[in-house]
């Protein structure tokens, strides 16, 4: 509790239900979880547990029914500036060339906003560097339906990125793309983490991409959403695709698989 | 009377070992005042009709023109330069930034055109309230229902009032009774006569709120009517 870096992002028995008190749905309950500055945190679980729920709680997007949510030593009242997000969905403005999209946050938040005009061209080097760094160096003038799904994601994850967010928030952002390109982004997601060690939560129903990529892995119950594991994943950094097919590295998943199997099982027995 | 967009005889082949003709031979002019819905089934051309108009995509033969100008020589940034100031983009998914309001959403191409903040933050505040969301203007896109996100979405293109606004099946995501009433308000933009709006969509009840309906089959057009009142 009294080292802040510690519980740079914390739910403290935090609850959620969603439309009325009665009627509503409990999405999350009693839900416990502490995320340390510049750590890479996994959250996984079985579909409809609230993943996606934690998410707004942790960026303001939903207020918690109970229980506390703190933010870099903050409680979570509003929406929050100081968050990145990239999701599933495209969000690459389609009439915007590559470059302009990456630059969009520059426009929009202070400091940068103030001077953006001023420091154009500083922004721009800093703009076509990061591309640089995820592969897309001579794409910047394309638009987003030149690009192919791949190369759209590696473009918001730079979009996420521009502005320095010191906390990277990812739903299921690879989940549309093919197992292949898929696999590519880990490494480029791991890449830019390991240079900017941002915080960074990502939302993921693929458990080899959260071993892949997270210090911690944090497993839900079925809905009303806890947390009901912490794994904390050691293995070396870089890790690559060689390293996933290791038997450490498929035992942590083999564990995880089990987790969720049984809060799963949980579920239908407390159905029937 | 001079046309918001018009394409001369285009056609949009991509290169490749096996060619590709998305759109063929098509000439259309809208004018002031005109909303048009281009229909057609799915794969004959109708998107890439519209980035052709928008500019975001260069014909391989025939012209594109903007208010009587001819588009084929221009820059990168020149076409980029006429995109911002005179045409607005929706499409089926509302492209909002998701951390940021429906206000600041507004905001970021009101600012990249200039103007003082105080200004234009009560431009953006007064163009939402035009649209029925004054309520939700510091909500974020996510607090939203699907239309609400997709009338913002109509909001930010007409930020810097262009002339023109080109939609590709901005309703693909809405109940019907959504989607009508975007529609509805399609209508309402063109009201004054100034503006223009080209909307594709492949829903033929839809398409009957129109002013004028253009059908595209295998990139061709096949029949560009007036929509009888009913
Ligand atoms: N806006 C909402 N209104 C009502 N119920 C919701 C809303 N969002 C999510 N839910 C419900 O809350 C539960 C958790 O949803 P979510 O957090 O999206 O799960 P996950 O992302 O893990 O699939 C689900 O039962 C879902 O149907
Ligand atoms: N980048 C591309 N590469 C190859 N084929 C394409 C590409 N874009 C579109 N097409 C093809 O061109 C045709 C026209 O596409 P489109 O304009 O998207 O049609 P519509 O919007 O009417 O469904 C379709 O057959 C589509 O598959
Ligand atoms: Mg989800
Ligand atoms: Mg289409």
């Amino acid at each position: 509790m009294s080292d802040p870096a510690a519980r740079f992002v914390a739910l403290e028995g935090v609850s959620l239900r969603y439309g009325g008190a009665a009627q509503g749905t409990l999405a999350v309950q009693g839900l416990d979880i502490a995320i340390r500055r510049g750590e890479f945190a996994a959250v996984v679980g079985p579909s409809g547990c609230g993943k996606s729920t934690l998410m707004k709680l942790v960026t303001g997007l939903a207020p918690a029914s109970e229980g506390a949510v703190i933010v870099g030593g903050h409680e979570v009242a509003g929406p929050l500036k100081i968050v990145g997000m990239a999701f599933q969905n495209p969000t690459l403005l389609p009439w915007r060339t590559t470059l302009d999209n990456v630059l969009l946050p520059l426009e929009i938040v202070e400091p940068y906003k103030a001077t953006f005009r001023r420091d154009r061209e500083k922004h721009v080097a800093r703009a076509r560097a990061l591309l640089a760094t995820v592969g897309l160096a001579g794409f910047e003038g394309k638009y987003p339906w030149e690009l192919s799904g791949g190369m759209q994601q590696r473009a918001s994850l730079c979009r996420s990125l521009i502005h320095e967010p010191a906390l990277l928030m990812l739903d299921e952002p690879f989940a549309a793309l093919d197992a292949f390109t898929r696999e590519e982004l880990w490494a480029v997601l791991q890449a830019l983490w390991m240079e900017r060690r941002f915080t960074c939560i990502l939302v993921t129903h693929d458990l080899r991409e959260a071993v892949y990529l997270a210090d911690t892995v944090h497993v839900m119950s079925a809905r009303p959403g806890r947390v009901i594991e912490t794994r904390v994943i050691d293995l070396p950094r870089p890790r690559d695709l060689d390293a996933s097919f290791a038997p450490d590295f498929v035992e942590i998943v083999q564990g995880l698989r089990a987790r969720i199997a049984e809060a799963r099982a949980e579920q239908l027995r407390a159905a029937a | 009377m001079t046309a918001l967009v018009e394409a001369r005889g285009v056609t949009r082949t991509l290169p490749g070992a096996v060619p590709v003709t998305l759109v063929r031979d098509v000439s259309l002019a809208v004018g002031p005042g005109e909303f048009v819905a281009i229909t057609g089934p799915s794969g004959s051309g109708k998107s890439s009709l519209l980035y052709l108009l928008g500019l975001l995509d260069r014909p391989t033969t025939g012209q594109v023109l903007i208010e009587g100008e001819d588009t084929a020589g221009l820059s990168a940034g020149a076409l980029a330069r006429i995109r911002r100031e005179r045409i607005g983009f929706v499409f089926q998914f509302h492209f909002l930034l998701p951390e940021f309001t429906a206000r600041e959403n507004l905001l970021v191409p009101m600012r990249r055109a200039g103007g003082e903040e105080a200004a234009l933050q009560a431009r953006a505040a007064a163009l939402l309230a035009g649209f029925g969301l004054g309520d939700a203007m510091d909500k974020l896109p996510e607090q939203l229902s699907g239309g609400m996100r997709q009338r913002v979405a109509v909001a930010r293109a007409l930020a810097n009032d262009p002339a023109l606004l080109l939609a590709d099946e901005p309703t693909g995501n809405l109940d019907s009774a959504n989607a009508a009433a975007m529609f509805d308000l399609f209508g309402e933009i063109v009201a004054d006569g100034r503006r223009s709006i080209v909307v594709v969509t492949h829903d033929p009840v839809l398409a009957g709120r129109a002013t004028r309906q253009v059908r595209l089959v295998d990139g061709r057009v096949v029949s560009d009517t007036a929509t009888v009142p009913a």
